[in-house]
C-alpha cells in the first residue's frame, strides 16, 4: 500500500510538473493580454517536433535541442501576434478566440500535411528509464521536464520583476492606456508576451518529447490541459501555472490509482467546474477575474 | 419562360479530381483540385476521385440557402450588393446576383470565351430562397447583360447560345461514354482526417493499389473500377449521410467498407437499407454483426474473436501464466477485445485479477500502469488502437512494470510502432489476422507475399492485415461480380445477386479464406499472433504457419540497454 501511494505522488508531481512547464505561456499571454489562446496545443506540437526532427535528422537530444525550440517559437510567436492577433486585440474577446482557433486549425492542418498523420515517438537511450528511490520509480525525463518547469516559473519571474521589458510587460497588463502613456509600446509589448509565452511553451514541448507520442494533431488535448491549469492555479498569476498543474497532476494521479483512470479525466471537469464557480481567483485567490 | 437544364451533365463536369493520388506518405488527399468530367480519363491519370464535401459544413453554418448556392466548391462564385442596372435584370428576377466565372465552367470541348459575361438570373418561384444550385443547374446562369429583354428572363436566341455551348460541353463526355465501356463506380467513406485519419488513410491506399491492379489488367468484366472517395472526418454521423450521398447523389454501383467499428456501424445502416453490399475489412467489433444484416461483412474475425491467439499461444508456454490484467480504451473495438480477453482468459485457466476500460483521451498512463503493476499480474493483456498501445508501453517502461508478456489487440502490427518505440517494442505480441508469409493467393494479387511486395513499391511503406483485409473484401466482392458476370450500371437486383453470392461460397484473397456466416463475419479465417523480434514482426501463432518461436518470457525493462 505504501510504495503504491508514494507512486501515485511521485507520478502525480512529476505530471503536474510537465503540466505546469506547457501552461505557463498559456497563463502569461492570458495575463497579459486577456488572449485565450486555443493555438497553445499547436505551439507545443511545434516545440515537440522540433525536438523529434532535431532528434530524428540531426541527432540532438531534445533536451540540447529544446534551446533551438525555444528560439523559433519565439519568432513565430512575435510574428503573430505582431501581425495576425494585435489586429484584433482591441476588439471584443470572442473575436481572439475566432482567430486563435483559426490559427489553431491552420497551424494543425499545415503539420498534418507536411508530417503525416503518423505517431511519432523519441526513442533516446533514456526513454522510459529513471531513478528508483524505496520502491518508488522516478523517470529521469519527467524529473528533467519537472525541473524545466520550476526554472522557468523562477527566471519568468525575475524576467517580469527585474528587467524593462518586464516591468513593461506587467505595466501593460495593469493598465494599457497608462502604459501607452508612459511611453510603452503596447503593440510590440504584446508581441515581445506573446513570443515569450510560445517560447517558454516551445521549450516544454521539446522537454515533453520523449515520453510523449507526437503527432500533429496533438494539439487540442493539451490547449484544454492547459486551460484547466491556468484557472486552477489563476487566470494571469504566473506562479499559479505551477501551482495548478502540481494540484490537478496530483488529484488526476490519486483518482487514477485508486478510483479508476476512466475518473481521472472527469475529476478534471469537476475541479474546473467547482473551482470557476466558487473561486474563479484560482488555489491561491490572486488571478484575475475577467 | 424556364430553360430546361440538363441537370445531370452539367452536375459531372463538376467533380473534383486530385492532379495525383496519395504522392503523400500517409495517403492524404488535400491536393489542389481540379475540375475535370468524371468519365473523361486523362492518360496517365489515376481513375480514383476524391471528392471534397463541404456541404454539411456549409449547411451548419450558413443554412440551407448556402448549401444550394455553391454546392461545388471550387466553382467561384461571388456575391455582389451592387445594384445591378435595370437592363440587366428582369423585373422579376430574384435578389441572388450570382456572378459565375465561366472559363472554369467550361472545359475543353468548350469554345473559348474570354468574356465574363454570365450573369445569373434566376426564376425566383424555382428558387424561394434566392439561391442558385450550381451542381444541378448549371444552365441557369444566362446571358451577357443587355441580352435580356424586359420583363423577359432571357431572350430565346440567348438560350439557344447557351445551350449550344453546354452540348458542346457534355458532347466530349458522351464520346468519351461511346469510345470506353463504363467503369464500375465503387463508393467509399472512410476517415481521412479526425482520431482514425491514420488508419483510414491506409484503408483508403489499400483500395486505391487494389483499384490500380485491378484496372491495369483489365478491369473487372472489361470495365476499369473508379473509386469515389468522401472523408467522414472520423464522425459517424457524417459518414452516414456521406454513405447516402454516394449511393443517392453519385448512383455508384457497389460500395466498400472503411476504418472502425463505430463509423462502418452507422454507415452500413445506410447500406442495408438501400440494399447495398459493403464489405469491410477494418471493422471487427460484433455489434456489427448482430443486427440481421444481410447487406453487411466483414473480412476480419470479430473482435473478441480476433484475440483468441494472444490467450492460447500463452497456454502452450512454460510456465504456463496463471493470473491475467485487462485494461483498453473504453470504445466500442477495444473494449469488446477485452471481453474477449476475458473469455479466453476463463477458457484458458488464466484468473483476471485487474479489469479497466479508460478512456481514449488519458494523458495520465503511469498512474494506471502503476496501479496495474502492484496487482503483480503475470500477463499483460491491452486493448488498443496504435497510439493506445505506443502509450502504454511508454508507460510501462516508466514505472517499470515487466510482466511476463504483454499482448495488445491492434497497434504493434502497424510497422510504426516497432520503428518509433524501437528495442522499447521488443517481444511484445499483438493479434494479428494476415501476415505476408502466410501461404493465401488470389487472381489480382498473386501470393499474400506479392501483394505485401506491390504495397511496399506504390506507397514505400509496408502493408498491416488491416489493409490486406480491406482488399480481401475487394478482392471478394470483384470475384462475386466477375462470376455473375455483371456489367455497370449495376441495378438493385444485381446487388442482391452479388449478396447472395458472397453468403453463399468462399472466396481465396491474397488475404486468406474469405467465408461469410449468416451473420456476415468471416468464419474461415484462424486468428494470428505477431511478436517483435528484432524490429521485425514475426509470426509466432498459429504455430503450423509459424516464422519464429515465441520469446517468453518478456524482458525485464531493467536488463534491456
Amino acid at each position: 500500500m505504501e510504495p503504491l501511494f508514494f507512486q501515485a505522488l511521485i507520478n502525480g508531481l512529476l505530471l503536474g510538473g510537465v503540466y505546469a512547464a506547457y501552461s505557463m505561456g498559456f497563463c502569461l499571454v492570458f495575463g497579459v493580454m486577456g488572449v485565450v489562446n486555443l493555438a497553445h496545443g499547436e505551439l507545443i506540437m511545434l516545440g515537440a517536433f522540433t525536438g523529434y526532427w532535431c532528434f530524428a535528422l540531426l541527432g540532438v537530444d531534445p533536451y540540447l535541442s529544446a534551446p533551438v525550440a525555444c528560439v523559433l517559437l519565439f519568432g513565430f510567436g512575435y510574428l503573430v501576434q505582431k501581425y495576425v492577433i494585435n489586429r484584433v486585440i482591441d476588439q471584443p474577446h470572442i473575436m481572439s478566440y475566432l482567430l486563435t482557433f483559426g490559427i489553431h486549425l491552420i497551424i494543425a492542418n499545415v503539420a498534418l500535411s507536411l508530417w503525416s498523420h503518423d505517431y511519432r515517438s523519441v526513442a533516446t537511450t533514456y526513454s522510459g528509464s529513471g531513478l528508483r528511490v524505496w520502491g518508488v520509480n522516478i523517470p529521469w525525463a519527467r524529473m528533467v521536464t519537472f525541473w524545466v518547469a520550476l526554472l522557468a516559473t523562477g527566471v519568468l519571474w525575475f524576467f517580469l520583476a527585474g528587467t524593462e521589458t518586464g516591468r513593461a510587460i506587467r505595466a501593460t497588463a495593469m493598465d494599457k492606456e497608462m502604459a501607452r502613456l508612459m511611453g510603452v509600446d503596447v503593440r510590440e509589448t504584446y508581441a515581445i508576451t506573446f513570443g515569450i509565452g510560445a517560447a517558454v511553451t516551445g521549450l516544454a514541448g521539446a522537454c515533453i518529447s520523449p515520453f510523449v507520442v507526437i503527432f500533429p494533431e496533438m494539439g487540442l488535448e493539451y490547449t484544454i490541459t492547459a486551460f484547466c491549469v491556468v484557472v486552477l492555479g489563476g487566470m494571469g498569476y504566473m506562479p499559479g501555472a505551477l501551482l495548478g498543474g502540481l494540484f490537478l497532476g496530483v488529484a488526476q494521479s490519486m483518482t487514477a490509482t485508486y478510483l479508476s483512470a476512466g475518473m481521472s479525466v472527469a475529476i478534471t471537469f469537476v475541479i474546473l467546474f467547482l473551482m470557476l464557480v466558487f473561486r474563479p481567483t484560482g488555489i491561491v485567490g490572486k488571478g484575475s477575474v475577467a | 419562360m424556364r430553360i430546361p437544364m440538363p441537370a445531370r451533365q452539367a452536375q459531372r463536369t463538376m467533380e473534383i479530381r486530385p492532379h495525383k493520388l496519395s504522392e503523400h506518405p500517409c495517403g492524404d488527399q488535400r491536393q489542389p483540385p481540379s475540375t475535370k468530367s468524371s468519365h473523361e480519363s486523362l492518360p496517365g491519370e489515376t481513375l480514383l476521385q476524391i471528392r471534397f464535401d463541404f456541404s454539411f459544413f456549409r449547411e451548419e453554418i450558413f443554412g440551407p440557402a448556402a448549401l444550394g448556392a455553391s454546392k461545388v466548391p471550387s466553382l467561384r462564385v461571388r456575391r455582389t450588393d451592387r445594384p445591378r442596372p435595370r437592363s440587366a435584370c428582369g423585373p422579376r428576377k430574384v435578389d441572388a446576383n450570382l456572378v459565375a466565372a465561366p472559363s472554369r465552367l467550361l472545359q475543353k470541348g468548350c469554345p473559348p470565351d474570354p468574356l465574363p459575361k454570365t450573369v445569373g438570373t434566376l426564376d425566383g418561384a424555382a428558387h424561394p430562397d434566392g439561391s442558385c444550385k450550381l451542381g444541378s443547374g448549371l444552365s441557369c446562369f444566362v446571358a451577357a447583360p443587355g441580352h435580356a429583354s424586359p420583363g423577359n428572363f432571357i431572350s430565346i436566341r440567348t438560350a439557344g447560345i447557351i445551350l449550344a455551348v453546354l452540348g458542346l460541353c457534355v458532347l466530349p463526355s458522351f464520346s468519351a461514354v461511346g469510345a470506353e465501356p463504363l467503369p464500375l463506380r465503387i463508393g467509399l467513406v472512410v476517415s481521412l482526417t479526425g482520431v482514425f485519419g491514420h488508419d483510414g488513410a491506409l484503408v483508403k491506399d489499400a483500395y486505391a493499389l487494389w483499384m490500380e491492379t485491378v484496372n491495369k489488367k483489365g478491369g473487372v468484366n472489361g470495365h476499369k473500377v473508379e473509386l469515389v472517395v468522401y472523408d467522414n472526418k472520423s464522425d459517424q454521423a457524417t459518414g452516414a449521410k456521406l454513405v447516402e450521398k454516394l449511393i443517392v447523389g453519385d448512383k455508384v454501383d457497389l460500395l466498400l467498407g472503411g476504418f472502425g467499428s463505430d463509423q462502418v456501424f452507422a454507415e452500413s445502416a445506410v447500406s442495408e437499407r438501400h440494399k447495398f453490399p459493403m464489405i469491410s475489412g477494418g471493422a471487427s467489433s460484433n455489434k456489427l454483426f448482430e443486427r440481421g444484416y444481410r447487406y453487411y461483412f466483414g473480412t476480419l474475425g470479430k473482435a473478441t474473436e480476433e484475440v483468441r491467439g494472444c490467450v492460447e499461444v500463452l497456454g502452450t508456454v512454460t510456465p504456463k501464466p496463471k493470473t491475467a490484467a485487462i485494461i483498453g480504451a473504453d470504445i466500442l473495438f477495444t473494449a469488446l477485445a477485452c471481453e474477449g480477453y476475458k473469455k479466453y482468459c476463463a477458457s484458458n485457466g488464466i484468473e483476471v485479477v485487474h479489469f479497466e476500460l479508460f478512456p481514449m483521451k488519458l494523458q495520465d498512463y503511469n498512474s494506471l500502469l502503476a496501479k496495474v503493476k502492484h496487482k503483480n499480474p503475470d500477463i499483460l493483456l491491452v486493448g488498443s488502437h496504435l497510439l493506445v498501445a505506443m502509450n502504454t508501453v511508454k508507460a510501462m517502461k516508466e514505472v517499470d512494470f515487466s510482466p511476463k508478456a504483454v499482448a495488445f489487440s491492434y497497434g504493434p502490427t502497424v510497422p510504426r510502432f516497432a520503428a518509433e518505440l524501437k528495442g522499447d517494442a521488443e517481444q511484445v505480441m499483438a493479434a494479428s489476422e494476415w501476415t505476408p508469409r502466410l501461404p493465401y493467393k488470389d487472381h489480382v494479387f498473386g501470393s499474400a507475399m506479392d501483394f505485401h511486395n506491390a504495397y511496399f513499391g506504390r506507397f514505400k511503406r509496408y502493408p498491416d492485415y488491416v489493409e490486406a483485409a480491406s482488399v480481401g473484401g475487394a478482392v471478394a466482392q470483384q470475384m462475386a461480380v466477375e462470376e455473375l458476370a455483371l456489367k455497370p450500371p449495376l441495378k438493385k437486383e444485381h446487388r442482391v445477386a452479388i449478396m447472395e453470392k458472397l453468403h453463399a461460397r468462399g472466396f481465396d484473397t491474397c488475404y486468406g479464406r474469405v467465408e461469410f456466416d449468416k451473420d456476415g463475419a468471416n468464419v474461415a479465417h484462424p486468428p494470428v499472433v505477431v511478436q517483435v523480434q528484432g524490429g521485425e514482426l514475426k509470426n509466432i501463432f498459429p504455430k503450423e504457419h509459424a516464422d519464429a518461436e515465441m520469446l517468453y518470457p518478456f524482458k525485464p525493462w531493467k536488463e534491456r540497454k
